[in-house]
């Protein structure tokens, strides 16, 4: 049984909770603006960066071109917001951002590869891949350019 | 097969087969051939893969699409010495200093794929080269002097295992020369010179054209093409011709260049919105024509600080390429003009280039709905094939900033039951809806020595090189992806 001359937790957390009421009702009717409202609480997802999982050449690796085919570097990324879009950004020192790199996807992975020809312009120069998501989150990775074989 | 490299070759394998295994009859998939319909899967090993080197498989088509068993070749090393005579270039029959070591380029590649490599040789002429154990292999040997040494070329060698070639002696080879001059008889300096093997198609050592047009080169017997090319920037035009070189003989190969009567070609770049000059903008000027003049001539340069550009090229019909740097806000255009003969300067005046624009659109599969996280590249067609990517989000939906000009639009949808799909389109007609067809299922296993190989990139191309796919094998070392029509 409840000994109904004592208030309970409830009727205390009721009693405050319509006082409150009241006095958001109150402040929304003659204070305007300046009053305290609570929002329901909403789930914030925190950006999970992206992150340059396999590549050729490997990380610190030198990227070597010979041969009529030119070469190819490549890089595979993974992040796990979903439906996050990613830009790759592909640069040589010097020589600024390159046009020659395509994205691919295959199954739950995606990422970028590009095509180098085997040009002596290009020797020593380093070769950087930066993949960004939608809220600007960001990994590279670099590899150090040799022109071989008497191109 | 031909030359001392060639028997080298052809005796270092026999003496390795009759210790060791017999090529295997699958190395780099079917044999190549220009009448049988063809596929090349071209396969590049991840970090994860040890030492396995990128190399290609060829399929015939008529083999069907799925079921690949792909088998990565496990590297091999070509090892040796690279020696020469360096004949005195005045008398061809007396020999010249004794054989020593040689400066020179080893290549070994299978001819259409990206098989093979190539090293230089150190000091003492030597050389190590890692390549994937292949078959049909050309293996060339390169000297860097031209004027005294004779290249060699061997054909359509199996190589299985690691291989010392111990001494390649590039012998004397025989004195191939000629004089290069204009119409007036005016010897022509400095102009590059090399031959290229017409069955290889390997190309030889490059040598210049000394102060009164003469050249020396030195080859083994054989077909060639005789290449000859003005100095970069020069308005001199490239040209080749004939060149065979017969047993115990040398070859004479003069060559009349025609009337080079050079004419200033300039102009200025500025951006159509508020025609500000546009300085470093590449600017490739191409002869399609040219007149009174043998050959084809190209020369590039960049504008300047003024958007100015000015060079001496030739009489004749000529497009004109201005191609702003990657990350620009403008897009390139072209031009055509004409240099009438006889006339010294031309100025072809000013040159707007476009603003960049944002080309936007909707990818659905054959259903009409959303096709999400698929990857959308768009490339020029022409300029400089520049590339503009990005993956649909989960509306579909995509968004590029492009050149305004026609250009190949590729989907590569994540779903492998789906094709790639391939459009050509005018950027400025934004916001349509592309919708991708099923495909052709393309599927496959790649094994290395070790096992499957995790993890590498696929790229599917055509013989012509053309890429069809793109796609990465998994855990398993399994790949799949849908191709659209071939």
């Amino acid at each position: 049984m409840i000994d109904k001359t004592f208030p309970t937790v409830w009727q205390i957390f009721s009693f405050k909770y319509n006082t409150l009421k009241h006095w958001h009702a109150l402040c929304f009717t003659w204070l305007g603006s300046g009053c305290f409202y609570w929002q329901p609480f909403e789930q914030v997802y925190p950006n999970a960066p992206p992150s340059i999982e396999f590549s050729s050449p490997d990380q610190g690796d030198v990227f070597r071109i010979d041969g009529i085919q030119g070469g190819v570097a490549w890089v595979s990324v993974v992040d796990i917001d979903e439906d996050d879009v990613m830009d790759y950004l592909w640069t040589i020192n010097g020589l600024g951002p390159q046009g020659s790199a395509q994205t691919f996807v295959s199954g739950n992975y995606q990422g970028s590869s590009i095509q180098l020809p085997s040009d002596p312009l290009l020797d020593g120069r380093t070769l950087t891949c930066t993949v960004y998501d939608q809220a600007g989150a960001s990994d590279r990775r670099s590899w150090a350019i040799e022109i071989g074989g008497g191109s | 097969m031909r030359g001392l490299i060639g028997m080298m070759l052809l005796a270092a394998c026999s003496q390795k087969n009759a210790t060791t295994e017999v090529p295997d009859g699958s190395l780099g998939g079917a044999d190549l051939s220009p009448t049988v319909e063809q596929i090349r899967i071209d396969v590049y090993p991840s970090s994860s893969n040890g030492e396995l080197l990128k190399q290609s498989w060829i399929a015939d088509l008529s083999d069907g699409l799925t079921g690949f068993d792909i088998v990565l070749e496990p590297t091999i090393v070509i090892s040796g010495k690279v020696v020469g005579y360096r004949a005195n270039p005045l008398h061809s029959e007396v020999p010249g200093e004794d054989r020593s070591p040689v400066a020179a380029t080893i290549r070994v590649e299978r001819a259409g794929t990206i098989t093979g490599g190539s090293v230089d040789t150190d000091a003492d002429g030597d050389f190590r080269l890692e390549v994937p154990a292949s078959r049909g292999y050309t293996v060339s040997v390169t000297p860097d002097d031209g004027l005294r040494l004779p290249f060699q070329v061997s054909v359509d060698n199996n190589l299985s295992s690691d291989l010392n070639l111990e001494t390649v002696d590039l012998g004397y080879g025989l004195p191939v020369y000629g004089h290069i001059r204009t119409l007036d008889g005016d010897g022509l300096h400095p102009l590059t010179v090399r031959l290229r093997d017409q069955g290889s198609g390997v190309a030889g050592p490059a040598t210049q054209t000394d102060s009164t047009g003469h050249y020396l080169l030195r080859a083994e017997p054989g077909s060639y093409t005789l290449e000859v090319a003005g100095l970069q920037g020069s308005a001199i035009p490239s040209f080749s011709i004939a060149a065979t070189v017969s047993e115990d003989e040398g070859l004479q190969l003069d060559a009349d260049i025609g009337e080079l009567l050079p004419a200033l070609v300039s102009g200025q770049l500025r951006g159509e919105d508020d025609n500000t000059a546009l300085r470093d903008i590449t600017v490739r000027l191409e002869s399609r024509a040219l007149r009174g003049t043998l050959g084809t001539l190209t020369i590039e340069t960049d504008t300047d600080r003024d958007g100015l550009f000015g060079r001496q090229i030739l009489a004749g019909e000529w497009m004109a390429t201005f191609i702003p740097p990657y990350d620009s806000s403008f897009g390139g255009r072209e031009k055509s003009f004409t240099v009438e003969t006889g006339l010294a300067v031309l100025d072809i005046g000013d040159i707007e280039l476009p603003k960049r624009i944002i080309f936007d659109g909707f990818l659905t599969d054959p259903d009409g709905a959303p096709l999400a996280n698929a990857a959308v590249n768009a490339q020029e067609l022409g300029l400089d094939g520049y590339i503009f990517s990005t993956t649909t989000d989960d509306e579909g939906g995509f968004s590029l900033e492009t050149s305004p000009g026609p250009m190949t639009l590729t989907a590569s949808p994540a779903r492998n039951d789906l094709a790639v799909s391939r459009w050509t389109i005018d950027p400025t007609n934004s916001g349509q809806i592309f919708q991708v067809e099923q495909g052709d299922l393309m599927s496959g296993l790649v094994q290395g020595p070790d096992g499957p190989v995790q993890f590498a990139l696929i790229e599917v191309r055509s013989m012509a090189g053309v890429l069809l796919a793109t796609s990465l094998t998994d855990e398993a070392g399994n790949f799949a992806v849908s191709l659209g029509s071939l």
